[in-house]
């Protein structure tokens, strides 16, 4: 697995400091402050195109490698969890949305045992839909498996989502994702 | 068997009366045998019940009702409190403590796992999701109700240790779709400092006849790999290891902290590179993708190493 710098490049940080947060990361901080209800944050920018909304801690920093594997170019790393609200999980696919140079998000988590596949679902088509966008052609890839997925993927189905369960690795749904994204820029 | 717990432990939840802990307690009381849950404890609400279970105001209270010593207990109290319900637990003899609080202060959780040490109590966390025997029991919320537990677990000869919680889910998931089931999988906590490590708990599986092999989720952060790697090459395991490391981003970014509160690169030690240099000197394979790990355990378990030390197996299915 190669991991050029390329891809990190411009906000990452890559002098042995860690920098001041963006007002991108802020307003990520507001979306998760707005409830109490699990997390929907721990927002970081970065300069590619493929927006993430992924979770949870160890699922995160997975996902972000794998699609940096596959040579994707990540808009950001945040992370979802712990069972946020729908209003939550739609307010951090809002923002990453509405991020210059997003052209698609990947939904994606380890299989979840306490958040809901359904809630986190309802959440990111709610935010695709105000926005005006088409939840089809927004979110490159749907893959969170476990509790309420059968709820969640018919909504999905519904929408029209491309989603994958728990058959399809980690790995996989971000190679996917990544395709997706390729094709439609070029 | 199993390590840890097994179906006749028993366990009290502390804070039981939280919105998590009632979900929790539930999960389970339904999972595999029905764990036994002797009691909960919630100052102020003695004489409720939650789920059948219950309530006390205090550990020695709950001990009183068993009439005998209660094994273990799940912390779900505030962060600021957990220090006195741990102390308390340890105090009334409890001697496994599955903390799942997250945001402790470290020098709670020193503190902690010093008395644990001091009285021959075990800690597991903070801030993780507890242990599983598939299809026996399970001690804290992890692998969620007892229906999504029940399709990710299966039984059989792999320990999994795992810094992160959904990830002990997700490595036991792929393990069982490839017909490896689990000895026992334990989520140890995504803290800086928790009350067992890997190499800590090495030595129960190695005493596990039904563990043949151990599977690890690993991040950048801290000396518990290095840790690991010392403790193999030093014991001549039996066992054979693949490790899963994530975050290998994060080498790039030092002085960031991703995941989890443990997980961040503050010296060279503490990146992935050199984590996975030192688990393959100790001959434990890294993984690049969770599909890869089971065919990479079971070669090591029929390979030429099965058996006996795992040492010189370096490399072995690190395709």
């Amino acid at each position: 697995m190669a991991f050029g710098k390329a891809g990190l490049s411009g906000l990452a940080p890559l002098s042995s400091q860690a920098r001041e947060a963006t007002p991108f990361e802020l307003a990520g901080e507001q979306v998760d402050a707005q409830d109490h209800r699990g997390v929907a944050g721990n927002v970081t920018e970065f300069d590619g195109n493929l927006g993430l909304v992924i979770g949870a801690g160890g699922g995160s920093l997975t996902l972000f490698d794998a699609v940096r594997a596959h040579g994707g170019k990540p808009a950001n790393y945040c992370e979802i969890g712990g069972n946020p609200s729908v209003s939550k999980a739609c307010g951090l696919a809002k923002l990453v949305l509405r991020k210059p140079g997003v052209d698609k998000i990947a939904v994606m988590m380890s299989i979840v045992s306490n958040t809901r596949v359904d809630i986190v679902a309802r959440g990111v088509i709610k935010a695709c839909l105000e926005l005006g966008e088409d939840p089809a052609e927004k979110i490159a890839i749907f893959r969170i498996p476990g509790a309420w997925e059968e709820e969640g993927f018919k909504i999905l189905e519904r929408y029209g989502v491309d989603y994958a369960d728990r058959s399809v690795s980690l790995n996989e749904a971000a190679r996917r994702a990544v395709e997706k994204i390729q094709g439609a820029a070029a | 068997m199993s390590i840890l717990i097994d179906a006749d432990t028993t366990f009290i939840v502390q804070g039981i009366t939280g919105r998590e802990a009632v979900n929790l307690t539930r999960e389970c009381l339904d999972y595999g045998a029905g764990a036994k849950v002797v009691g909960g404890v919630t100052p102020g609400r003695l004489g409720r019940e939650v789920h059948g279970v219950p309530v006390f105001d205090t550990v020695a209270q709950a001990v009183a009702h068993h009439g005998a010593p209660i094994y273990g207990s799940v912390v779900t109290v505030p962060p600021a409190f957990t220090k006195d319900a741990v102390f308390e637990a340890i105090e009334n003899g409890v001697k496994l403590i599955v903390i799942v609080t997250e945001r402790i202060p470290r020098r709670d959780v020193a503190q902690m796992v010093e008395l644990a040490t001091l009285r021959g109590a075990r800690i597991i966390g903070p801030n993780c999701l507890g242990i599983i025997v598939p299809n026996v029991i399970k001690m804290g919320g992890i692998g969620g109700p007892a229906k999504n537990a029940a399709q990710a677990y299966t039984p059989g000869p792999i320990g999994v240790i795992s810094r992160s919680g959904g990830m002990t889910t997700e490595m036991s998931s792929t393990l069982s779709a490839a017909g490896l089931g689990q000895s026992t999988a334990v989520s140890i906590g995504g803290d800086a400092i928790i009350g067992s490590t890997y190499a800590e708990l090495m030595p129960l599986f190695e005493a596990d006849e039904q563990t043949q092999g151990i599977v690890i989720y690993t991040e950048p952060g801290g000396r518990m790999e290095a840790e690991l790697a010392r403790w193999v090459t030093e014991n001549n395991s039996r066992l054979p290891i693949v490790a899963f490391m994530a975050g290998r981003f994060m080498d790039e970014m030092p002085g960031m902290s991703f995941g989890h509160a443990g997980t961040i690169v503050e010296g060279k030690e503490d990146t992935a590179s050199e984590k996975i240099a030192r688990l393959a000197q100790a001959g434990i394979a890294v993984a690049e993708r969770i599909e890869d790990i089971p065919e990479m355990i079971r070669a090591k378990m029929s390979g030429p190493g099965a058996g006996s030390a795992s040492g010189g197996a370096a490399g072995v299915g690190a395709s």
